[in-house]
């Protein structure tokens, strides 16, 4: 065998697409005859809608169709079916879309929308989840108790704000309580952030006089994109087709669905026209998703040796105005609640909780970087006050090979090792046990902090991928697979893997971008840093059927027994006799004897994989097996703060991950140098800033920054860990998100350690620092 | 999106001020366009007619007088500030604010008499051509007029400039010996508008001027330091602080700001005095 | 509609444009070099970022009628006969890529900063590329990327 490519730093096979600008994006498609569309939005947090005017809208001319909430009678959602296409009866944020026009031109449409009118009879808004939960406080949804969600998984609680409740319970924190040395509780708080991907949702839908609807749209999911269409209006998968051309950028904002039904219907209602949407900055902030805000209760029980003996904990999510989505971020943030820690007595609370807020989604972590903002700052919280070394207090308490999770899962020498990552960045960043209190020169104070993280797909039990790989004339292989490469890089490490399980040199393989749901095989998500790790066993299934083919028509071919034959380097041979055998090229198509009869066929082959061993949770206690894998994770930092204007500058960020086994190594790279710097934002900068009425004052680049070449950490280091994944491809574990957890409690501990100040609301900006610096700055 | 207008562009200064002559506020002279369009894109203004004048080439050019005045013409770009000669010396806070304006991009079409006659009150090039007594020219129909750049500036995104003049120049006065420095403090260490900027000058003579933005509905020149030496460094704080009313927004809190105020001063002034002991910069 | 000429990519052209048209608009659109993308419209995020006359811009904030005579380069131009240019070929080699939709405008800002600087230090690649947000590779690639294509054009020319 020529060298594996397993390990090689390949360079993205979609490059060269993307730096000559071919690289065709749905923002840059253009159907003959299509039409643009723009919405009206909400411009109140909550309002009844009392009625609509669209009458000179309509008339104005170019004008194709105009359609407002009152016609369009569905719902859609992933898990909570909660989110209609256009809202009716009342808005529920600022930035909600309320009617919509498809016209010949965007100016048109956009003239068009000015002229619909629109009364409004303002609500009380509701914009702060833990308010929200308050008996007195405005129901956002009156008909929760109606919805339809995933049953047996979540719990709604009509009549309230409560979208969902997840519940935790291991051993008894009663009991472990009374056995503690000591016991600290604090409570955190992280606000709402936006994904902020280059290339806003766009979509184009084409419904046609059939009946057929064609979708091209920048989606994570083509399936979850036509399943959701499916159920919501009652069409047949079959009549669906959703194509995902090139996606700049996505983070979980782009995962279920969007524009996509809005479209769809306006192309119906324009006369089966193809219709264009693609939002503005703005709309990206206003209209569409953003991460949820967290509020967290954190109360731990510790020996006076260090053990954590209880811990209790209650995470109130704020998830803006729907949680089709967030409900199951609430949930796996339960399940995973409680961080990497071994501990005897958990009670974890999680309530997903409706406000009249831009609604949260999937953001890179699912919630786990709001849940480890609050974890990681506790632990340390929790060290300091035993007067105990951070690195020290976590080794005792860490997960290792025995050790139970807070759902009842064993961990095993293959689940991989969060104390090796945090070896690593310790001895990386070289950390002193003895470091502070820190020097200060001209006002400026170095310090450093760590944190640890882990996180497994947040998925359903059942969630299930396919591939196929069809060999091509000249033995090149076409692998399909419906996971979408936005950026990871999957696309590539797939086609390694490829490669790999079919012995062909990586050139031979011809990974098809486009995700066609009439013509990829199905894939759930691509969500949850699961990509490499169904796709590519799914490969690795097909690739092992599409051997058997070749070894079946060779078999015949040679009059040899299937057994006693091998393949590598594009050969199929008896076993140890290389010499005697065929070329692929001679069988993959059939195999033809001299005399012109043939057998064997085209080589198509095919993979699947459904999550194995996986459980609902238990509704009361939260028991169970929720995750495929964990990926886990350490993050060490140095920060300089300069206390006169309470600016934090990363001088370096050394993270490590057990990833597994590196597929591409400077692929994984790519994903933790990036998540790193999403981290950064997290921490330092971002959050949405509303007015008292639920207006969204950072609604644009201006106003809501994300880090600049000029904002990441001077130094970056990755160090990658390896403990095989026994059910992974190859011992692969997935590492798209961890990157960005994690970070923001890194750099909140290490300010602590520089400074003494402990904040605990997000982001770490200059003024919140400065004013936790100088507290007495705060009187005016 | 930009609404309708109708896009003019004269090719002399006569010929644009004709056009303005009879003019009304649907009316907007176009230079850089890099905060004008962003506003249209916004619906802050619709104007119906847009009159482009970097057709002239007079207002392009940079350089000083037989007598040491620095004419700086309205459509010279900030990056063209920066690479120009002029803006040293004694013009250091010019080049040091255009540096710190927005990203290189911007700064290739952004230009200096669209920066001040947008009139944020974050704008950056503001102070420090306040420190350096700028005035500018406005020329109209009617004839030309000399102001001070202090009096321009009216309110928030408001100056005294008419509908019918058009801003020709900034005009700054000799001042060998002077030595100036700006600095500015964003969220963010890329490119963002000010939480707080502020520049100072002193003159050959020790006069100490400062001048702040993003603290009040203007940039703000604070005088009133013929008592107060660049060593009182409490007394000319306090003068800063007395001066300035900085509100809360999505940027920043009042509260902060005047602390960076009260920092950046200091700043300033240990800036400042560095750059006289090296007997300028 | 009036019609201005510009130069884009070499190629002189003549097309007919509103006086409410972006430069952006106008290559997207009626000339369809969709290679330059639109990240915000409001000279932000530098996603749309192209040469005027050899200098960075950003063509979501300047019109088209203001562009008469002048000459444009957009990332179609960088490798026009499909042989990748040094610093194309720099941002493949060190990871500068990821979602793709920043490339164009990153490309264009380090294409003009070359183009005034050859030997350009960290620090000038930093201040050229400041106006270009990418949420996806954290930058560290990218400026490898350009001080990379740096030393190659020194060597081989572009």
């Amino acid at each position: 065998m020529a060298d594996d490519v397993i390990g090689k730093s390949i360079p993205r096979i979609d490059g060269l697409d993307k730096v000559t600008g071919s690289a065709i994006y749905t923002a840059d498609m253009k159907l003959p005859g299509m039409l643009y569309a723009r919405m009206l939005l909400s411009p109140h947090a909550h309002a009844k809608i009392v009625s609509i005017n669209t009458d000179r809208a309509r008339s104005l001319p170019g004008v194709k169709a105009v359609l407002t909430g009152a016609e369009l009678p569905y719902r859609v959602g992933l898990y909570m079916i909660d989110k209609p296409i256009l809202a009716s009866e009342k808005v529920r944020y600022f930035g909600e879309p309320v009617a919509a026009v498809a016209a010949v031109s965007e100016d048109i449409a956009h003239e068009a929308v000015g002229l619909i009118e629109v009364e409004y009879e303002i609500l009380e808004p509701v914009l702060d989840a833990k308010k929200a939960l308050e008996p007195d406080a405005p129901l956002v949804h009156e008909q929760l108790h109606t919805y339809e969600c995933v049953k047996g998984v979540f719990c709604p609680m009509g009549g309230t704000n409560i979208a969902n409740r997840f519940q935790l319970r291991k051993g008894d924190t009663e009991d472990g309580f009374k056995q503690c040395h000591k016991i600290v509780e604090n409570e955190f708080y992280a606000p709402q952030v936006q994904h902020v991907p280059l290339e806003t949702h766009s979509s184009i839908a084409h419904w046609k006089p059939t009946g057929n609807i064609q979708i091209w749209t920048s989606a994570q999911s083509p399936f979850a994109v036509r399943n959701l269409l499916s159920v919501a209006l009652g069409i047949s998968h079959a009549r669906i087709r959703v194509i995902i051309p090139y996606l700049g950028g996505a983070f979980g904002g782009k995962a279920g669905i969007h524009l996509e039904p809005l479209v769809a219907l306006l192309s119906k209602a324009a006369g089966f026209k193809p219709v264009k949407v693609t939002a503005t900055r703005t709309e990206e902030f206003i209209t569409l998703p953003c991460r949820q805000g967290l509020h967290a209760r954190i109360k731990t029980g510790v020996s006076r040796e260090g053990r954590i003996l209880a811990q209790e904990i209650e995470y109130i999510w704020d998830a803006g105005a729907y949680a089709d989505y967030g409900v199951n971020i609430g949930r796996a943030s339960g399940y995973s609640g409680a961080g990497p820690y071994d501990i005897d007595n958990v009670k974890l609370d999680s309530y997903t909780v409706y406000t009249s807020k831009p609604f949260g989604t999937a953001y890179r972590g699912f919630g786990h970087v709001e849940l480890f903002w609050a974890i990681e700052s506790q632990m340390d919280m929790v060290a300091r006050e035993l007067e105990m070394d951070p690195v020290d207090f976590r080794m005792k308490n860490l997960l290792d090979v025995g050790s139970t999770t807070v759902t009842g899962e064993k961990i095993t020498k293959h689940t991989g090792s969060v104390r090796k990552c945090l070896e690593a960045v310790a001895k990386e960043i070289g950390w002193a046990k003895d470091a502070r209190p820190a020097k200060e020169t001209n006002g400026k104070i170095r310090a450093k902090g760590i944190a640890v993280l882990h996180k497994a797909p947040a998925m359903p039990p059942n969630t299930a991928s396919g591939a196929i790989i069809k060999f091509n004339e000249d033995t090149t292989v076409d692998v399909l697979v419906s996971g979408v490469d936005y950026g990871q890089g999957t696309a590539t490490s797939l086609s390694q893997i490829a490669a790999h399980a079919l012995k062909l040199p990586f050139e031979k393989i011809h990974f098809i971008w486009a995700k066609d749901t009439d013509y990829n095989p199905y894939d759930w998500q691509t969500v949850a840093s699961r990509l490499t790790v169904m796709g590519g066993l799914c490969i690795l299934r097909a690739a092992e059927d599409a051997i058997d083919q070749i070894k079946t028509t060779a078999s015949g071919a040679l009059g040899v027994d299937k057994e006693e034959l091998d393949v590598d380097d594009g050969r199929v041979f008896v076993k140890g006799d290389k010499a005697t055998g065929l070329d692929y090229k001679n069988v993959i198509m059939g195999y033809m004897f001299p005399n012109g009869n043939s057998i064997g066929g085209p080589v198509i082959g095919r993979g699947s994989y459904v999550a194995e061993g996986l459980t609902n949770l238990d509704l009361e206690t939260g028991q169970g097996l929720p995750a495929l894998c964990w990926t886990y994770g350490a993050h060490a930092v140095e920060i300089e703060v300069d206390t006169r204007t309470g600016e934090i500058e990363v001088t370096q960020l050394v993270s490590a991950f057990d990833v597994g086994r590196i597929i591409n190594e400077a692929l994984c790279r790519g994903q933790v140098i990036g998540g790193g710097v999403q981290g950064v934002g997290t921490a330092l900068i971002e959050q949405y800033v509303y007015d008292g009425e639920g207006h969204l004052l950072s609604d644009s680049l201006t106003d809501y920054k994300i880090p600049t070449v000029r904002d990441v950490p001077h130094e970056m280091k990755q160090i990658f860990v390896e403990t095989p994944h026994d059910k992974g491809p190859l011992g692969a574990r997935g590492v798209a998100e961890h990157p960005m957890i994690s970070v923001p409690p890194a750099i909140a501990n290490a300010l602590f350690n520089g400074t003494g100040k402990r904040i605990k609301a997000l982001p770490l900006s200059p003024e919140n620092v400065f004013l936790a610096l100088h507290e007495d700055s705060k009187k005016p | 999106m930009l609404p309708k207008f109708r896009y003019l562009r004269p090719g002399s200064l006569d010929e644009a001020i004709g056009l303005l002559k009879d003019c009304n506020e649907s009316t907007r002279i176009l230079a850089g366009g890099t905060d004008l369009l962003i506003g249209m894109h916004e619906g802050v203004h619709a104007p119906a007619r847009l009159i482009d004048i970097k057709g002239i080439a007079q207002l392009h050019t940079i350089g000083f007088t037989e007598d040491g005045i620095l004419i700086i013409g309205a459509c010279v770009t900030v990056n063209e500030l920066i690479e120009s000669d002029a803006t040293t010396g004694p013009m250091q806070a010019i080049r040091e604010a255009a540096s710190k304006l927005a990203t290189y991009q911007i700064r290739n079409r952004a230009t200096v008499g669209g920066n001040l006659c947008n009139a944020s009150p974050a704008c950056d090039l503001g102070p420090a051509l306040l420190v350096l007594d700028a005035q500018l020219r406005l020329v109209s129909k009617q004839g030309e007029r000399l102001i001070s750049l202090k009096d321009f500036f009216s309110g928030v995104k408001t100056t005294c400039c008419e509908v019918s003049e058009v801003v020709t120049e900034v005009v700054i006065p000799p001042s060998p010996g002077t030595v100036s420095a700006f600095l500015k403090q964003g969220r963010i260490r890329g490119h963002d508008l000010s939480v707080v900027n502020a520049a100072g000058a002193i003159g050959h003579d020790g006069d100490l001027k400062l001048a702040l933005g993003a603290v009040g509905t203007t940039p703000l020149l604070i005088d009133g330091f013929d008592e107060v030496g660049v060593d009182d460094r409490q007394k000319v704080i306090d003068a800063v602080l007395r001066a300035i009313a900085p509100i809360d927004d999505v940027r920043g809190s009042g509260i902060y700001r005047k602390r960076m105020a009260e920092f950046m001063t200091g700043e300033i002034l240990d800036l400042l005095k560095g750059r006289l002991k090296q007997g300028g910069s | 509609m009036q019609i201005v000429t510009l130069k884009v990519n070499g190629e002189s052209i003549s097309v007919p444009v509103e006086d409410n048209w972006s430069l952006l608009r106008v290559l997207r659109e009626e000339l369809a070099l969709t290679g330059t993308k639109e990240g915000c419209g409001m000279g932000e995020c530098g996603a749309c970022t192209v040469l005027l006359d050899g200098v960075p811009i950003n063509s979501c904030l300047v019109l088209a009628r203001e562009m008469d005579g002048r000459e444009i380069r957009t990332i179609e131009g960088e490798a026009p006969q499909g042989e990748l240019s040094n610093l194309q070929q720099a941002f493949l080699d060190n990871g500068a890529i990821q979602c793709g939709f920043c490339t164009a405008g990153m490309l264009m800002s380090a294409r003009g900063l070359l183009m005034r600087n050859p030997d350009p230090t960290e620090e000038e690649v930093t201040e050229a590329i400041c106006g270009n947000l990418c949420r996806c590779t954290g930058y560290k690639p990218i400026v490898a990327a350009v001080l990379d294509a740096a030393t190659r054009e020194k060597q081989h020319g572009r």
